[in-house]
């Protein structure tokens, strides 16, 4: 039963490559619209990972209340020691950020300022590619610029650069785990206080690493509890839900490509069941030997879902690879509210994005298996 | 020449196919428009925001964004004394602080947007030409007034902005006094407050601007002298039609990857069309083997076969003309900076009009081509 | 004699819609055809002949009556049963050829051999360049359709037809677009199918002279085969 399944698909396999030109645009529109639909995903997945919470996240954002721009968020510096006396409360760093927009936009530039000696102990897995620490504390103008951040903009150890008023020198290069830490430039934080005017003791945020992850709620909730009659309250919330509160425009753009992956799911069932609509038509004598040959109708019907299913198998494969390819060669990262996305590309997105090219190229198979095998035998011989 | 009603009758043979070359051609069209209508609204309502007259004092450093400036209110009067050519009406000199601030406000049916907010004296109106007040009048402490389009922004029913409604902000209610009208521009889109009540509740003790209106167009020298002169203020002085000129340039990649999108959907919708016009074509190769015995020359045949599909991507082309006038124009979409309406302008219907033809062109000559290829002997015998 | 007729045709009658009308291009038709024996069907156009012949192939059914080829009474089949008999008993030649236009010869002549799923590529090698070899393209097996002559073709359409040993082969016009060479070349090839290799041959024809390539010759008219000796086959003029 296999061997006669792989020997339509041969015949399959024939018809698609022997009919070079019709295969060629087929399969052009096809990778094209799966392109799109996986550049959706791509999105939609780099989103969802910095939005969506597990049981491993410990980090809680203290923001000021009511606040969502870096610019209108001040807080006392001084708070970080009341935050750190909290239980349950491992680290607090204080962060002040600066940013050149706060709109959704491809091109934004942040800047994190954070004390000197807290960043290496706060984040113990940021890794020096180039540069170093040493030179980065030498300098209270250094900055630790993030991997695609200094990609983005060319730059390298030794290099200046300035941006939203603020004139910093590169000491190092850094990597992180932390897909946010690889799209900013790190800052000695009173350095960037009075280089963007909030003067020193005020800081947009802080960064609170919680002990025990079930313990989020609490901390948050003492945190709130402890500053909410004072001139800056605070609003305290775990870092995804941070994120996906107060990105918001962000979010809003990133689900309206929602719409545009579905779009692409559609334009390529139609291309699909197109071409074979039309393979189907121009196909009704041959259907008709096949029959008379000895082929069943389920056969004949069988070879068009197999040229479907290859249909969607090559477009797939030249569509989802490239958009894998091109989201990790250009490192796009979206930005709003001081807030950074990295659009990155993933083996599960592809593997799906083909899967799901397959399916289309199979279900858009249907209707056209049905017209090339529904006729009978007769009339189709009749027809010249 | 091949009479015109041999195209037209080619066409009619097969309604279901000539349906789907307009549907194609006209969803390839339809999104031609609508990627130009976006990216033409939001640059129309850029361009149209910021006066080449107008002069914005920013705080150093923040020429991107008005919202992260911070000058001081002393820069108000410094500038209005230190700079010349500033215009004015009746003794007011137009020279308009304000504080621009990005939050959330509860509206009466419960719903808490966010919203762009405006704190403004009366100079506002001295320094902002295009805005009027329609209904009811400035506002004052524990007022405030609402652009036209705010509702669209805040995505709420235009009732709950009406005049005598109330808002609140940071715990405090606010009456809406009046609505006030800015055509084409981003400011139809905000709320104003009076400066001071702005200020007091977002602890602010700075401005985020100043806009002056100057007398003439190259009067702006004196303001950037001014802004230069005046280290210790550490302002920065810009053209207010470049600053949102700049923050278009902000948004020049989204509107890339709207275009982008459009032109990847148009080129796989064209993949599709060039495969059923070589199908079509393919299986007259009989039929046009004879005109050409008969004693018509390929040039003839082939302008008619041109003719066919451009009059059924024209039709597709009309077709879209009609959805978009229909679902495109006049839709307001919502973006960081504003509300703006989708619009059909001459530029984006002749770029939609182009973009038929080119599909009608060049989508039939590879099959064309083809069709005409094959020598005559050998195309009468095909079946 | 009924009992050795290899097809028996008893009151045959087939008729469709045609729009409005029903057509009944067979009423109420008998015919006895034996084992090995090449028949040329001729009568005008619309006379039923290619009906009757597509009714023999196993096509399409009879309306009524009782249709046995080879001792199975293909009225009685159901479409899965019949396409499967059509796989095993009966080859069909075109007068169009009709040749799968993207395979080449080798390939529409093994299309038939995929459905047998016991042979495998070697078997179905050999037996495919065996039915090359005995129509004379052994040398154009690569050859695609476009690249081979009418009469080529037809050759290759002729292997094709008997490359699974069918009992039964049934030729539509098969000399009708060929040229009077090519035309004897393919009657020469029909008639050592029937003397050398046993097949029962049923041809459609409007040509008196393919006729006389056939071993006999009935006509057929309005559906009905003239009244002259059905059952004996006697030739009409």
């Amino acid at each position: 039963m296999i061997s006669y399944v792989w020997i339509l698909c041969g015949l399959a396999f024939k018809q698609l490559t022997r009919h070079r030109i019709r295969s060629l645009l087929t399969i052009a529109g096809v990778s094209i619209g799966m392109f799109l639909y996986a550049s959706v995903e791509t999105m939609q997945r780099s989103l969802s990972v910095v939005t969506e919470a597990t049981s491993e996240d410990n980090t809680l954002v203290v923001y000021r209340e009511n606040r969502f721009c870096p610019a209108t968020s001040r807080l006392p510096e001084r708070y970080v020691d009341d935050i750190q006396r909290i239980d349950g409360v491992v680290e607090a760093l204080p962060v002040q950020i600066t940013v050149n927009n706060c709109g959704a936009s491809l091109d934004v530039i942040t800047f994190r300022g954070v004390p000197t000696e807290s960043l290496q102990n706060y984040n113990p897995d940021l890794e020096i590619v180039s540069g170093s620490y040493q030179a980065w504390r030498s300098r209270s103008d250094a900055a630790l610029v993030g991997r695609h951040f200094a990609q983005r903009r060319g730059l390298e150890p030794g290099d200046q650069f300035e941006a939203v008023g603020v004139r910093v020198w590169v000491a190092g290069v850094i990597d992180s785990p932390e897909a946010q830490d690889n799209n900013v430039a790190y800052v000695h934080l009173p350095f960037l206080q009075q280089a963007s005017n909030v003067g020193l003791g005020v800081v947009t945020q802080f960064n609170v690493r919680v002990q025990s992850p079930s313990e989020m709620e609490l901390v948050a909730e003492r945190i709130d509890a402890l500053f909410a009659s004072d001139e800056n309250p605070t609003d305290t919330r775990p870092e995804k839900a941070f994120f996906a509160q107060t990105a918001s425009e962000m979010i809003e753009l990133v689900g309206f490509t929602r719409w545009l992956g579905l779009g692409a799911v559609f334009a390529v069932l139609g291309l699909v069941a197109n071409a074979l609509l039309l393979a189907a038509r121009s196909r009704v004598m041959e259907s008709a030997v096949y029959q008379t040959i000895g082929f069943s109708r389920l056969a004949v019907g069988m070879i068009m879902v197999w040229e479907g299913a290859l249909l969607g198998l090559a477009g797939g494969l030249l569509g989802c690879l490239s958009a894998g390819l091109f989201f990790y060669w250009n490192r796009f990262t979206l930005g709003n509210e001081g807030l950074t996305l990295a659009l990155t590309p993933s083996v599960p997105v592809v593997i799906y994005g083909l899967l799901v090219a397959i399916l289309l190229g199979l279900v858009a198979s249907i209707w056209p298996a049905l017209v090339a095998a529904r006729k009978p035998i007769v009339a189709s011989l009749r027809t010249s | 020449m091949l009479p015109f009603s041999y195209a037209t009758r080619n066409l009619l043979r097969d309604p279901s196919r000539l349906a789907q070359k307009i549907g194609g051609a006209a969803m390839v069209v339809f999104l031609i428009f609508a990627a130009g209508a976006f990216n033409n609204g939001m640059e129309r309502v850029l361009k149209a925001t910021g006066s080449p007259q107008n002069v914005i004092l920013l705080g150093a450093g923040s020429e991107e964004s008005v919202e992260r400036s911070e000058i001081s209110v002393q820069c108000e009067t410094l500038a209005a004394a230190g700079i010349r050519g500033i215009a004015g009406r009746a003794g007011t000199l137009a020279v308009s602080g304000e504080v621009h601030y990005m939050g959330e406000v509860l509206l009466a049916d419960g719903s808490e947007p966010q919203a762009l907010l405006r704190g403004v004296t009366p100079e506002v109106f001295e320094a902002h030409q295009e805005v009027r007040i329609i209904d009811g009048g400035f506002p004052g402490t524990g007022e405030v007034i609402v652009g036209r389009l705010a509702y669209l922004t805040l995505d709420t029913a235009s009732e709950y902005l009406a005049r005598g409604e109330s808002i609140t902000f940071e715990g405090q209610s606010f009456k809406v006094a009046g609505i006030f009208d800015a055509p084409g521009t981003v400011m139809e889109s905000e709320i104003w407050f009076n400066r001071s009540d702005l200020m007091t509740l977002t602890q602010r003790e700075n401005l985020s601007c100043i806009v002056i209106r100057m007398e003439t167009l190259d009067a702006f020298a004196n303001a950037d002298l001014f802004a230069r002169q005046r280290l210790d203020l550490e302002l920065v002085a810009m053209r207010e039609s470049d600053y949102y000129g700049k923050l278009a340039q902000f948004y020049a990649p989204i509107r890339g990857m709207t275009w982008l999108t459009a032109i990847l959907i148009a080129v796989g919708a064209a993949f599709g069309g060039m495969n059923m016009l070589y199908a079509a074509f393919a299986s007259r190769i009989r039929e046009v083997a004879t005109l050409q015995a008969v004693g018509y020359s390929r040039v003839s045949i082939f302008v008619s076969l041109l003719q066919e599909s451009l009059l059924a991507t024209l039709l597709g082309t009309l077709l879209a003309a009609f959805l978009a006038v229909g679902l495109l124009e006049g839709v307001a979409v919502n973006f960081s900076i504003g509300t703006f309406t989708l619009a059909l302008t001459p530029d984006v219907i002749a770029m939609g009009l182009v973009a038929g033809l080119a599909l009608g062109s060049l989508g039939a000559i590879p099959p064309a081509l083809r069709c005409l290829k094959a020598s005559l002997p050998v195309a009468l015998r095909s079946n | 004699m009924e009992s050795e007729a290899f097809i028996q045709c008893r009151e045959i009658s087939k008729s469709y819609r045609k729009g409005q009308a029903i057509i009944t291009p067979l009423e109420r038709l008998d015919l006895d055809v034996a084992k090995g024996e090449f028949l040329a069907l001729m009568g005008p156009s619309g006379s039923g002949k290619t009906t009757l012949l597509n009714l023999i192939a196993g096509i399409d059914q009879p309306t009524s009556g009782r249709l046995v080829v080879g001792g199975r009474d293909l009225a009685k089949l159901s479409r899965g049963e019949l396409t499967e008999w059509r796989a095993q008993n009966c080859g069909y030649i075109f007068q169009l050829y009709h040749l799968v236009p993207i395979l080449t010869a080798y390939e529409n002549v093994e299309l038939p051999l995929l459905l047998n799923r016991s042979l495998g590529r070697k078997e179905r090698s050999k037996r495919v360049e065996s039915a090359l070899e005995l129509v004379g393209l052994a040398d154009r097996s690569n050859h695609r359709p476009s690249e081979l002559s009418g009469g080529q073709e037809q050759r290759v359409a002729i292997a094709r037809a008997i490359v699974a040993d069918p009992g039964l082969v049934v030729a539509d016009e098969p000399t009708g677009d060929l040229d009077r060479d090519s035309a004897a070349q393919i009657l020469e090839l029909l008639k050592t199918l029937a003397s050398d290799l046993g097949k029962t041959i049923v041809m459609v024809t409007h040509d008196p002279l393919a006729a006389e390539a056939a071993a006999k010759t009935l006509h057929l008219d309005k559906g009905r085969l003239s009244e002259n000796d059905k059952r004996e086959g006697v030739a009409l003029v």
